[in-house]
């Protein structure tokens, strides 16, 4: 393989890890925000709110049910107007966060389901508010889910930044498909696929090892 | 200090209305260890819960220390709950927290500086005798263990008054005996309110100053503990006595038992002792006066406050005219006697 090749998949595992990294810490924002309220808004939880949580339910299934090509393609009026174009790395920052936070807004509403309902009853009965409740209770005791929740929407960005790839967003994707696909070069297909097998199993490996580190259970 | 006048709880409404609680009057003493015993869904964890409003009465008063509850506001209710400690059933610990940052939690709502945080911690852990299990995660803890941890968070923001949930029907009966001779001490030491729920007699008997019985959320009967099993007043009362016992007719017996008296047949008697029971040693008295023969088939029998209570079935063995007069002696002397059936003698 020549320089020049290598040069090629130097910037674009650059470009891959801008667009990870990015929106899996904004749809970590969000979507940990999100799954929250989606949790405690329940009829039998601590901030409980019907209409805003049967509300929030649509929205979010919505989200999900927009096939990925297509969102980004709905996108780009509101990518343009954040970022001021629809093409390239930082562009594709815009569908895939918005793309994640659906996805890992219902991820954190399990987690945070399978805390025991004792636990806000004992909550309740020391007297803790309910923003003291998701802080010291909900959110330290679901965080080995949290982390895990957000390992799992991390590699499902790695697999979606190489679609927004083919359509102009650069990265692995981008290489895979143009130089790997296209013009049947069999040594940078393998390479690509190796990379984002490494890079995947590097995610997972530091997602564990972290949900290790704050298991006590 | 604690007073529910009236309390009523409903779940649901018109026909799938369910009554969890019917017009509960209930006094806990300021330093008492009031129990409180009923069987399974009598409505025991519900009316502990309307203590701390963590289940609002449908109807009623309750009173804690001369304020009625159910008039305060959330932030004042919030601030009273601190007032109340609570343990549970299932320890309730915080996973991601050591036993140390679990006894914290409630000392962080009260914003103390770490120091004092720390000394009262400090303090907590020698009372409930777990100072090496600091920085321990409950997980690692047996449940005693876990439990004690509870408690120690129960106390640590000086309640006036300790709820205890079925606290030792997790644990063992060796390390039920040692919480519940942890709370008596700190009933003690600390002058502590508890009201405390369960389902085991024994619990009661160990540490409760006073008892009282609910059973389908109707408080039957509240009385001393030292008079309260020997001497039920109220019917139901003596029913449910007589239900935590176990007595049990062995399955060849009852093949062989007929409901009326025959030749070749014995009575099988349940002989109740309660505390009007004269106090003397009357079966074998029995075996003495009337030359009949007792043969004991199970007996549980307690003691509490200087009284002897509990059953005893039996097997008498002589002519119907002796077993007769035996049995009139029995009922003489304050025994609750009744005839189960007759025992046909195979030969």
């Amino acid at each position: 393989m020549s320089a020049s090749m290598i040069n090629l998949f130097v910037n674009a595992l650059g470009e891959t890890l801008l667009m990870v990294l990015t929106s899996t810490f904004l749809a970590t924002l969000l979507g940990v925000t999100l799954g929250i309220l989606l949790h405690v808004t329940k009829p039998t939880q601590i901030l409980a709110y019907p209409v805003g949580h049967h509300l929030l339910e649509v929205i979010l299934n919505i989200g999900r049910s927009i096939p990925f090509i297509i969102l980004m393609v709905a996108l780009i009026p509101l990518t343009r107007f954040l970022v001021g174009t629809s093409i390239g790395t930082v562009a594709a920052i815009v569908p895939l966060t918005i793309g994640a936070i659906p996805f890992m807004a219902r991820l954190i509403e399990g987690v945070l389901m399978e805390i025991p309902s004792g636990l806000m009853e004992m909550a309740c009965s020391l007297g803790l508010t309910s923003r003291q409740i998701i802080t010291k209770i909900l959110i330290p005791e679901a965080l080995p889910g949290i982390i895990n929740s957000i390992t799992v929407t991390m590699i499902a960005l790695v697999n979606y930044s190489a679609m927004a790839g083919a359509i102009g967003a650069g990265g692995l994707g981008d290489i895979g498909i143009r130089y790997g696909y296209q013009r049947f070069d069999t040594t940078v297909m393998l390479a690509t696929i190796v990379i984002l097998v490494i890079l995947v199993q590097l995610i997972q490996s530091v997602g564990n090892f972290l949900i290790k580190q704050y298991d006590h259970r | 200090m604690i007073q529910l006048i009236d309390v009523s709880k409903v779940y649901g409404e018109g026909k799938k209305a369910v009554h969890a609680l019917r017009n509960i009057n209930l006094h806990v003493p300021q330093g008492k260890i009031v129990g409180v015993i009923g069987t399974s869904g009598a409505g025991k964890s519900t009316l502990l819960r309307t203590i701390n409003l963590l289940e609002v009465p449908t109807q009623g008063k309750v009173i804690l220390d001369g304020k009625n509850l159910t008039e305060l506001s959330h932030t004042d209710l919030r601030n009273m709950r601190r007032r109340i400690g609570m343990i549970f059933q299932d320890f309730h610990l915080l996973s991601s927290r050591t036993v140390f940052e679990n006894i914290a939690l409630p000392l962080e709502l009260e914003k103390l500086p770490y120091r004092k945080i720390r000394e009262r911690i400090h303090d907590l852990l020698k009372l409930v005798g777990l100072q090496e299990r600091s920085h321990f995660y409950p997980s690692q803890l047996s449940g005693g263990q876990q439990q004690r941890v509870a408690i120690a968070r129960a106390l640590a923001a000086s309640p006036k008054v300790l709820l205890c949930d079925e606290i030792t029907s997790a644990l063992d009966p060796q390390t039920t005996r040692s919480i519940l001779l942890l709370l008596k001490e700190i009933n003690r030491e600390l002058g502590l309110t508890i009201l405390l729920i369960t389902h085991e007699m024994d619990a009661v008997k160990l540490i409760c100053d006073q008892v009282a019985i609910i059973s389908n959320g109707q408080l039957i009967e509240q009385g001393e503990t030292s008079s309260f099993f020997g001497n039920p007043k109220t019917q139901l009362a003596r029913e449910f006595i007589e239900s935590i016992f176990h007595l049990k007719i062995p399955e060849e017996y009852q093949a062989r038992m007929t409901p009326t008296w025959s030749p070749k047949s014995y009575p099988l008697v349940k002989l109740g002792f309660t505390g009007k029971t004269v106090d003397k040693p009357l079966i074998s008295e029995v075996c003495r006066l009337f030359q009949v023969d007792i043969s004991i088939l199970s007996a549980d029998i307690e003691y509490a406050g200087g009284v002897k209570f509990g059953y005893l079935l039996a097997e008498l063995f002589g002519t119907q005219e002796q077993c007769n007069t035996a049995q009139q002696f029995f009922i003489q002397h304050h025994i609750q006697l009744e005839v189960i059936g007759y025992v046909r003698i195979d030969d």
